[in-house]
């Protein structure tokens, strides 16, 4: 077969792979690969200069990166494994570690509302949001044309009546406009947007909206659109001095310097340890993201407003997440342990209904239950006759997300369960009654250490994935009831409910501290699987 | 009762002898009512919401009348109160809460990420069992670590990223299912390689031997020996990633805010939230989404017991 | 110690599968029984009955003076040494062998004490502290046997606890527990398919087939006078040979015709087997062991009418022994009974060769210098031939 191949294709007949000499693929497998990397190299290219054009470098970077080292391992010879593992690798690192890192870079940092964007985003946003119409100033026929996907300002000057296209550089003179009456409507090279155009798409809106074109720079006054014909001249109350990095305010001649320790601009008797109410007036929003050190960690350990907060969530994560494992095992042990009995009919259907709940989505059955917990129309309070509020009170809430989680995932300890106990020889158990057990006892000594060297990894997974289970508290209680305002935490709020509402929930949004809370919740699933490992680790020299 | 008393077939050589009653309680009865009392519990929320589902009214209290409390209102969980399937065709005809849109973007999230996933995750299991390369073991723990960092907690940095790829992709950014497969995809692979590598390590490596004297290529014995031999442990990490995908909620909801073009996860809730409470559309919407779960469970439980263990233990 | 009896013992499992029929047996007190018979004839069923582990679906089982049927395997006061070992791979081989005695409960020092004797009497003392995993097989087997005898039970039961090692190993513990065994002197039965542990290592053999007992014991009466052609041919190597040939009166006594050859029955056997003489002008299956015949050219003195001629078709000399393979003329005996055998043993010597020929199987002395294809005359031990009725199979006796 190797024969046949093109001599000079690169690995398929000379390569040597660490698996050894392989002879591989035919003429036509390499020519679809050829046609794969052409299409990948394509697209690649393609992203390199849209992320080049938007001043994305981290993307451009990493997309050259890749496309380069997809083509030199794709095109030489060996180099196997990185063959295999480079689209998951890829994947794993933009989408994955990147966040992960992230988060732990925004853990030590301010980062979240006000301080979100970067700080010459900021500068520009400081001008513009105290922007203010000229006074007296002649009001603009402005046009919004269009080309590529860049939206200009077609501006026909109200003194001299002569055309202008307007971007946010300045302007230039556009002597071949058309002009309906005195008004310039058109410029060859561009189309002008009606407003059913610019209502229709959302980019080209924002784009215009957003256009501020430099009028005066020596005062400082921008023309911008007021409606989709209309202009108007508008001048900022702080004055920006590239110099010194300063702002002054016009009116009051307040100075503004950027203070690299809140990330903001602020007056120099602006007090970093008061409250931004105290601090009213000495300060510019927004700001930037700056690093803090550990302040976000220490707030969490030490503040005593948020400790209160924090604490009993964590104690309610840890009760929620080992409850919940204990009962899903105890009870998908205990069906797996009475339908053991070979002689029990009805086998198929028992194991079908019971093993159901675990085939069904859990947005599904949370809601369900959500439903059915209802106060007021709830089936189980009018079977009980009752108006207990189950989801309402916090004591209760607690027992009734640990009941639907155990409804939810005792099927999955079942199966897994019935799984292992088949895989222990009958043999042993035998051996333990003629030594003498009862049956009991051999299920204590024998059966159940057995049990657990293959399934403590699945409850050590068990336990991570609920202390993380975002959706069931979401969609069965939100984290309620609360007993004050949402953000202080709810009764029966996880870590993660808890850090999803500080970074989402709120019209506040605290990601750096919402991130630091994320790498308490790493640390300590990481801890306790590490810790849990070294002890079933123990157990699993049994085998081998 | 005695019917369930195990009879033999007459036509056997002889019959094994017949069980006592008392010894039947004893040994399988009790045995029985356990499972009756588990099966009941089990089935109950799955009765109550076919009930609610072809109720025409639609609130919560219309699936058993309030007359009925007590006993007389466990009959409610058997017997549908009444049979109408107008909840089934009002969910698909709300242009505010598209149904059949959540429903297609659900649907396809989760097959392509489940499908990708599971190759890409199966060609890097691949690597590591098969192949020997500086930085593998580094490269293990590394994974293993990293499956303990699942992405709800660096969601604000993919939501960061997401926004800010929307900038630049429109195509990939939030907002879009295509950004929320990729998302998806970074994230069930640290979790699937292990496990997957774990099973290949039990696929004994005289096989690849054999095929390679036999001439077959790396690709040939990925594809056709490993890849084949794997079939369980492929089966349930498809399994795992398709549930796992389908009921995402905190990724999903952060990057498809928007109703009218959301996943099941995300819209589903709406129905039931606020001052809507749509409990009829809600049931009619949640026994059509089991379908594509319970379809896909159906075909691969028979793998699920061995898969899933076997790779846990062999992990 | 005590004495096991089945009486009229009959085992139907919940399939309707009859394993075991109207099993009746006395193992004396003390006594070491072997219970043999090809696999799937219910030997591992009834000793998992005396276990406990299987239910006694009709009749009696005995242990001491007790009927046990209903008694659960922890109140019989019995120790068992599986097939698998069924080691406890999570315990050390001390607490594996410590297992049945901490359940009942006895003092630290006497487990100790207890440990420690199983351990030099089977040379565990180093691998105390190992897990099973890290022991070799014979290591294993030895943990098994360790964890029974400390028990010191009133019967030890052992279901083909050597099939797993290899064939040098299988020597030296046969021997092994042999001694141990009859040291202790504990009632025991002991499984196997394996004919040679069926005749070294047992005060009695019980012979089973298809859940039917066929004989029990001593070793060599049942080699001696087997009751039928199954234990005939599976109790021995090479099994038994077997022809077919037909009785005819000659003068006073009678002669059978096999192939093209008269032998001579002597009148001796005659008194012993009054039965044969209803055959006359019948067949009946001719049984001969290898051992009992000899190449005729070393027998110079032995009379025609007890010579058989052959070919030889293969020579295995053995040293002691010259193993003969030969084909001979006559008609082979073919039952239910002889097919299970070759079966089992999977010995070619049992195929029958063409019509009219059979392959036969003899011993010579080392003298003897025959090769391969020659024609070769060969003296048969007329005294010591079985006789067996072709169809029902059954031994011809008084
Ligand atoms: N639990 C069972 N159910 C049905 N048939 C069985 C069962 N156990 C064994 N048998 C059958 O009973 C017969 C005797 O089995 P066994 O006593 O194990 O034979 P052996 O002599 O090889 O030890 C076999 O044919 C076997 O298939
Ligand atoms: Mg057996």
């Amino acid at each position: 077969m190797s024969t046949t191949n093109p001599p000079d294709v690169g690995e398929q007949s000379t390569g040597k792979s660490p698996l050894g000499r392989m002879p591989s693929g035919s003429v036509n497998a390499w020519i679809g690969k050829l046609v794969l990397l052409g299409i990948i190299d394509v697209l690649g290219l393609w992203a390199v200069l849209k992320a080049y054009g938007a001043s994305w470098w981290l993307a451009v970077g990493f997309l050259t990166i890749v496309l380069v080292i997809a083509n030199i391992t794709y095109f030489r010879k060996g180099g196997l494994p990185l063959k295999y593992m480079l689209p998951g690798l890829v994947f794993l690192v933009a989408f994955q570690l990147y966040p992960a890192g992230y988060t732990f870079y925004a853990s030590f940092t301010n980062l979240g509302t006000g301080h979100l964007i970067s700080q010459e985003e900021a500068r520009a946003s400081i001008l513009v949001q105290n922007e203010k119409p000229v006074a007296d100033a002649p009001s603009f026929d402005v046009r919004p044309i269009v080309k590529g996907n860049e939206v200009s300002m077609l501006i026909t000057d109200p003194e001299t009546g002569t055309a202008l296209i307007g971007t946010s550089e300045g302007t230039t003179p556009a002597p071949d406009a058309e002009f309906t009456g005195a008004t310039a409507t058109a410029v060859p090279g561009y189309d002008t947007l009606n407003l059913g155009q610019l209502t229709g798409d959302p980019q080209l809106d924002q784009q215009w909206r957003d256009l501020a074109v430099p009028w005066d720079v020596e005062q400082g006054y921008n023309l911008r659109q007021s409606s989709p014909t209309r202009g108007e001249l508008r001048q900022s109350d702080f004055a920006y001095d590239p110099e010194t990095d300063t702002f002054r305010d016009t009116a009051t001649g307040a100075v503004f310097f950027a203070n690299g320790s809140v990330g903001l601009y602020t007056t120099d008797t602006f007090d970093p340890d008061s409250t931004n109410r105290q601090n009213e007036g000495q300060f510019l929003t927004p700001g930037w993201p700056v690093g803090v050190g550990l302040d976000n960690y220490t707030t969490v350990l030490t503040d005593p407003g948020v400790r209160s907060n924090f604490m009993p969530i964590l104690i309610w994560s840890f009760v929620f997440a080992i409850g919940t494992v204990l009962m899903q095992f105890g009870f998908g042990l205990l069906l797996a342990l009475v339908m053991q009995d070979k002689r029990m009919k009805g086998q198929r259907f028992y194991r079908l209904a019971l093993v159901l709940p675990y085939a069904l989505p859990i947005f599904m059955t949370a809601l369900v239950w959500k439903g059915m917990l209802n106060r007021d129309f709830g089936i189980i309070n009018q079977i009980l006759g009752a108006n207990i509020d189950w989801l309402g009170d916090g004591t209760l809430a607690k027992f009734s997300v640990l009941l639907v989680n155990l409804w939810i995932g005792y099927a999955y300890m079942l199966l897994v369960v019935t799984g292992a106990l088949t895989a222990i020889p009958q043999d042993l158990k035998e051996a333990a009654f003629v030594d003498g057990a009862s049956a009991f006892r051999a299920f204590r000594t024998i059966v159940l250490p057995l049990l657990m060297v293959s399934v403590s990894p699945l409850l050590i997974a068990s336990f991570s994935f609920n202390f993380n289970n975002f959706t069931l508290i979401q969609l069965l209680t939100n984290g309620g009831p609360f007993a004050g305002s949402p953000i202080q935490g709810g009764q029966t709020d996880l870590l993660i409910t808890y850090t999803y509402r500080l970074a989402f929930g709120t019209n506040e949004q605290l990601l750096g501290f919402a991130s630091a809370i994320s790498m308490i919740i790493f640390i300590i699933v990481a801890g306790v699987s590490a810790y849990s490992f070294r002890l079933t680790k123990r157990l699993e020299e049994i085998k081998q | 009762m005695s019917t369930q008393t195990p009879t033999q077939d007459k036509t056997k050589l002889r019959a094994a002898p017949r069980m006592s009653f008392g010894r039947w309680i004893t040994q399988l009865g009790w045995r029985h009512a356990i499972t009756i009392a588990a099966v009941m519990f089990a089935l109950f929320p799955i009765t109550y919401i076919i009930g609610v589902a072809l109720n025409p009214v639609g609130s919560l209290s219309s699936a058993c009348p309030p007359s009925k409390t007590g006993i007389s209102a466990l009959s409610c969980l058997v017997i549908p109160q009444t049979v109408s399937f107008e909840n089934f065709s009002a969910i698909f005809n709300d242009p505010r809460l598209p149904y059949g849109t959540w429903f297609v973007n659900s649907l396809t999230v989760a097959l392509v990420a489940a499908i990708f996933s599971t190759l890409m995750s199966a060609s890097a299991a691949f690597a590591f069992s098969r192949l020997r390369f500086k930085g593998r073991r580094p490269g293990l723990l590394s994974l293993v670590l990293l499956q303990m960092f699942p992405q709800i907690l660096a969601i604000t940095a993919i939501f960061i990223l997401m926004t800010k790829i929307s900038e630049v992709f429109p195509q990939f950014g939030s907002g879009t299912v295509t950004g929320l497969i990729l998302i998806y995809l970074g994230g069930s692979l640290g979790v699937n390689t292990y496990l997957i590598k774990g099973f290949f390590d039990t696929v004994p490596i005289e096989i690849d031997e054999s095929a390679k004297i036999d001439g077959a290529s790396h690709v040939r014995i990925f594809f056709g020996l490993v890849l084949r031999l794997s079939a369980p442990v492929m089966v349930v990490v498809f399994f795992v990633t398709f549930t796992f995908v389908f009921n995402e909620l905190a990724i999903a909801q952060t990057l498809l805010p928007n109703t009218t073009d959301t996943t099941l996860a995300v819209g589903m809730q709406t129905y039931v939230s606020g001052n809507l409470q749509e409990w009829g559309k809600f049931a009619a919407g949640a026994l059509l989404a089991a379908i594509p779960m319970i379809t896909v469970f159906a075909f691969t439980q028979r793998y699920l017991v061995t898969g899933l263990t076997s790779g846990a233990v062999k992990g | 110690m005590a004495n096991v009896a089945f009486e009229h013992v009959e085992k139907v499992y919940p399939n309707g599968f009859h394993a075991v029929q109207d099993l009746n047996l006395e193992i004396e007190d003390g006594e070491f029984l072997v219970l043999v018979g090809p696999s799937g004839c219910g030997k591992s069923t009834a000793l998992r009955m005396i276990a406990g582990l299987e239910d006694v679906s009709d009749g009696k089982l005995i242990i001491g003076d007790r009927v046990v049927n209903d008694l659960s395997p922890q109140d019989r006061d019995i120790a068992m040494v599986f097939q698998s070992y069924a080691l406890y791979p999570h315990l050390s081989v001390a607490d594996n062998i410590a297992y049945g005695l901490k359940i009942r409960k006895m003092s630290k020092d006497e487990i100790a004490q207890r440990i420690q004797r199983a351990a030099d009497m089977l040379e565990l003392g180093p691998f105390l502290d190992r897990k099973p995993a890290m022991l070799s097989g014979g290591q294993r087997q030895r943990v098994a046997m360790g964890r029974a005898i400390v028990r010191d039970p009133a019967v030890f039961l052992m279901d083909e606890p050597l099939s797993n090692l290899d064939a040098k190993l299988r020597v030296q513990m046969r021997a092994e527990i042999s001694s141990v065994v009859h040291d202790l002197g504990t009632t025991t039965v002991y499984v196997t398919h394996d004919q040679v542990e069926a005749m070294t290592m047992g005060d009695r053999m019980a012979v089973m087939k298809a859940g039917l007992l066929q004989q029990a014991g001593p070793p060599q009466e049942v080699y001696d006078h087997p009751n039928n052609i199954f234990v005939a041919q599976f109790v021995g190597s090479p099994p038994m040979n077997m022809v077919k040939g037909r009785l005819s009166q000659s003068g006073d006594g009678l002669s059978v015709h096999v192939g093209d050859k008269d032998l001579v029955i002597p009148a001796s056997v005659l008194d012993e087997r009054a039965g044969l003489r209803k055959y006359i002008g019948r067949d009946v299956a001719v049984g001969v062991r290898s051992e009992d015949m000899e190449d005729a050219s070393l027998t110079p003195d032995a009379s025609q009418d007890r010579r058989l001629n052959g070919t030889v078709t293969l020579v295995e000399a053995l040293g002691s022994e010259i193993v003969v393979h030969f084909s001979l003329k006559g008609d082979a005996v073919v039952t239910e009974d002889t097919k299970l055998v070759a079966q089992e043993t999977g010995d070619e010597a049992l195929d029958t060769g063409p019509a009219g020929e059979v392959r036969w199987v003899a011993s010579f002395s080392p003298r003897s210098r025959v090769r391969r294809e020659d024609r070769v005359e060969i003296t048969v031990d007329m005294e010591r031939v079985h006789w067996f009725d072709p169809d029902s199979g059954e031994a011809i006796r008084g």
